[in-house]
């Protein structure tokens, strides 16, 4: 009876072609859903427009002077006194609704991403510090995350935007605060998974200094699980801004996002001046379902347990 | 499918023209959107306070439209040379709602009382302070000393609402609400009080005055702007106040309601940080750029106030040029509202040294005024537009008003809402210099000081005579608007709805007055 014998056969990863790089079998395999495709081209679009949007959009709406408020409340379609046609309608303010969305996707997609990559390295760094430690570093990071996530998130950010004031920063560190105890939660459960398997023993074994075993072994294989939290957690975070800015503490009222563009058109609504709060509305709508299509197909792709 | 909808169709038109009128019917339901604190009269100065005591209570004198003052409890009045000693003579055959006679002890119980209401929010007490005595000639005269010469005492007067002495001392405030105490002799009487829910006021048969026409009113407290406006269109209430002005477009097209928008005495202006050689929101030079009078005429010059008031405040309301819209004691018909001219602005820019503009960052409250938020924003877009490089930053009020009286603003909007029928109050707590030991300028934000215009306005305090105080203040109010101490924006608009066969006629104070609505036929 040789060594090899017991190693059970490897498991091959989902489409996997022998001699092929793993990634080029995820890709495939994400490829073959349609919806995870049509979210995806979704999403390149919305991100081009997002980063895009000076060169798009015909205003800017966060210059005051280019504003007019003989131009407020238009309908869709309707042309303006200096001549320019807005095809989504004006709001109360006499901003393009067009370009208001541009800009709001390009804040509402800046904040999630910014905010959630901050959040994911610091959730990372606890969830491995717990995971591979154990005891009582272990017990304190977790119990400080349990506390954390006992709370609802949008009840700490509402405390903590009372507390800092107005701003895109303000709303980023908000968004950081909220979402890193997630990260660290997911983190340390496939860490502690990871951490008994063999090859950390065998570079245990081979005297390894702790930081390479850490950030050279143990993250890697962490990964995956991660990324999947993270495009979701992205849209989380889209939907936590929006929400804050409707309840009008997140960002300044002259550079609306999405949800800040929905609160104000809200007012208007009941007069039958849909468009102020739709359109920003159905914008946000398609972000959020783009994002959590390509997230739930990523989950699928990237779990072993799914693999035939 | 087809005849369906015609049935329905006319279903609702036929509904529509049955709830079209309710004057044939003799009681009323309305809606108004604050509730008052107490039943009690003399509680608390607050709008909602007095605009339901105004239907139970008289008061001696009242305020014409025209800014005079109107006999009321009291026929005739008259101030002896000494400028302290006032008489009054009271009206005789006049009872109160429990059947007791008015007479002189009522008018002597009821303003001994006001000093001792304990808890008040915004009390009586400051507009009696200067009455040293009252005493009665006879049943029907009274003659009131004060401590120092008070011009205004019948404007002070004319607030201080006349209780039975009936219900003796210490009748605590919130027994008022029971109704054993709610005890006047105005053109309704009390009925019931539902706090969080209604006060029911029911016709005074025994008026002295012209009679109203509704036996009965239920006035529902609404504070919901959806709700107000949804009670109205569903027929359950057939009046209600304060129309949220987006709404104003929308009630005007339907058949069976009317809308009555004016423009109220609450002026909504910007101030200018004329405190110091610098100011905390400005940047892009070393100096507080309005300290210059040509900063100041210029931002004026650059505010289009008509389309403020037609494209955000939906009509309501009226461009202002000074403090006291017409009306009120004080309005100068000759002041007119800044032109909207951005060329001048642009011009008067440069003469100052500013052609490249300069930073600035304006504030405003987002929930206190209609549409606070966005014409703050608005004035920061006209600004924009003649070269300023302005952000625009709105607050909830709680916070702004801290914010502002600490004066941590540089260009910022706030409002005055005159309350006493005459501007002299509004140009004292907003316009004088401001000085805590004399109580001027308190609410004076922006540190505007112009010693010709204090002496002036000192002078109008002092004035008896009713023509040259009201030539005096007028004469305060030009100084100001010349030196352009503040820019007036708009006045506020007040708007109500009824049904068809009611008519509803605001007085100058814009309260929702039971007794300023009538039946059409």
């Amino acid at each position: 009876m040789t060594i090899a014998s017991v190693t059970p056969p490897p498991v091959p990863k989902p489409g996997a072609i022998e001699g092929e790089a793993p990634w080029r079998g995820i890709v495939r395999e994400f490829a073959k859903s349609w919806t995870a495709m049509f979210g995806l081209i979704l999403l390149v679009l919305i991100v081009l427009i997002a980063i895009f949007a000076p060169l798009l959009s015909p205003q800017n709406p966060y210059d005051l002077a280019s504003l007019s408020i003989m131009d407020n409340r238009l309908p869709p379609g309707e042309t303006g006194w200096s001549g320019m046609t807005f095809v989504l309608g004006t709001d109360g303010q006499g901003r393009d609704m067009l370009s208001a969305i541009m800009y709001g996707l390009r804040i509402s997609l800046g904040v999630g991403v910014v905010s959630c990559t901050i959040a994911l390295f610091i959730g990372l760094a606890a969830g491995l510090a717990a995971a591979y430690f154990g005891g009582r570093v272990d017990t304190i990071i977790m119990r400080i995350v349990d506390l954390h996530l006992s709370f609802p998130a949008i009840l700490i950010a509402l405390i903590l935007l009372a507390v800092l004031g107005r701003g895109i920063d303000k709303i980023i560190i908000a968004l950081i605060v909220v979402q890193w105890a997630t990260f660290a939660r997911t983190v340390r459960g496939a860490a502690l998974a990871e951490r008994r398997k063999e090859y950390i023993e065998a570079a245990q074994c081979l005297g390894l200094p702790q930081w390479r075993i850490v950030f050279g072994h143990l993250l890697p294989n962490c990964m995956p699980p991660m990324m999947v939290i993270f495009t979701v957690e992205i849209a989380s975070a889209i939907a936590l801004e929006a929400t804050l800015s409707f309840l009008g503490v997140g960002l300044p009222i002259t550079q609306p996002s999405l949800g800040l563009l929905i609160s104000n058109g809200f007012q208007f609504i009941l007069s039958g001046q849909y468009w102020i709060s739709v359109y920003p509305g159905i914008a946000l709508l398609v972000l959020i379902v783009a994002i959590n299509l390509v997230g739930d197909h990523l989950r699928d792709v990237l779990n072993p347990r799914n693999a035939q | 499918m087809k005849s369906t909808i015609r049935t329905l169709a006319l279903g609702t038109a036929l509904a529509a023209l049955m709830a079209g009128s309710p004057a044939l019917a003799q009681s009323l339901t309305v809606a108004l959107q604050a509730e008052p604190s107490s039943i009690d009269p003399q509680f608390a100065t607050t709008g909602q306070n007095q605009q339901i005591a105004l239907n139970m209570f008289e008061t001696l004198v009242t305020f014409g439209d025209d800014g005079g003052f109107v006999p009321s409890l009291a026929t005739e009045w008259s101030v002896a040379d000494d400028q302290v000693t006032w008489t009054f003579n009271l009206r005789e055959g006049v009872t109160f709602h429990d059947g007791s006679a008015f007479n002189a002890q009522d008018v002597i119980f009821s303003l001994e009382r006001v000093p001792s209401i304990e808890n008040s929010p915004a009390p009586f007490a400051p507009r009696v302070a200067v009455i040293e005595s009252v005493t009665a000639v006879d049943d029907y005269t009274i003659e009131i000393v004060t401590s120092r010469p008070a011009p205004t005492l019948l404007n002070d007067l004319g607030t201080i609402y006349i209780v039975s002495d009936e219900i003796g001392e210490g009748m605590a405030s919130d027994q008022f609400g029971f109704g054993d105490a709610a005890i006047g002799t105005g053109p309704y009487q009390f009925v019931s009080y539902t706090p969080g829910d209604r006060v029911v006021i029911a016709r005074n048969d025994d008026y002295w005055g012209e009679a109203v026409d509704f036996e009965q009113i239920d006035i529902r407290f609404i504070s919901s702007d959806a709700s107000r406006v949804a009670s109205l269109q569903a027929g359950e209430v057939d009046m209600i106040d304060a129309v949220p002005p987006n709404d104003l477009d929308r009630l005007r097209a339907l058949d069976g309601i009317e809308v009555i928008a004016v423009a109220s005495a609450r002026m909504v202006y910007m101030g200018f940080d004329q405190g110091g050689e610098t100011t905390p929101m400005v940047t892009g030079t070393d100096a507080n750029p309005f300290l210059d009078v040509r900063v100041r005429e210029a931002l004026a010059h650059a505010i289009d106030r008509q389309a403020i008031v037609s494209r955000i405040q939906f009509d309501s309301g009226e461009p202002a040029g000074q403090f006291a819209p017409a009306g009120i004691f004080g309005h100068d018909p000759d002041l007119l509202p800044t032109e909207y001219n951005p060329e001048r602005a642009r011009e008067l820019l440069a003469e100052a040294g500013y052609a490249d503009g300069f930073g600035l960052t304006v504030h405003g409250p987002n929930d206190r005024y209609i549409n606070d938020g966005i014409v703050t924003q608005t004035v920061g877009q006209m600004w924009a537009q003649v070269g300023l490089n302005v952000a625009v930053e709105t607050l909830p009020f709680n916070v702004y008003s801290g914010r502002a009286t600490a004066r941590e603003f540089s260009a910022f909007l706030f409002s005055f809402g005159i309350t006493t029928g005459e501007s002299g109050l509004g140009l004292r707590n907003v316009l004088a210099t401001y000085d805590e030991e004399r109580g001027w300028g308190a609410n004076n934000r922006f540190r505007y000081s112009n010693p010709e215009f204090d002496e002036t306005l000192a002078a109008a305090f002092a004035e008896f005579d009713d023509a040259e105080r009201e030539r005096l203040l007028q004469e305060a109010t030009r100084i100001a608007m010349d030196d352009y101490a503040i820019t007036p924006l708009y006045w506020e608009g007040n708007n109500w709805a009824v049904r068809d066969g009611l008519i509803f006629s605001p007085s100058p104070d814009g309260r929702s007055l039971m007794t300023n609505l009538s039946s059409a036929d």
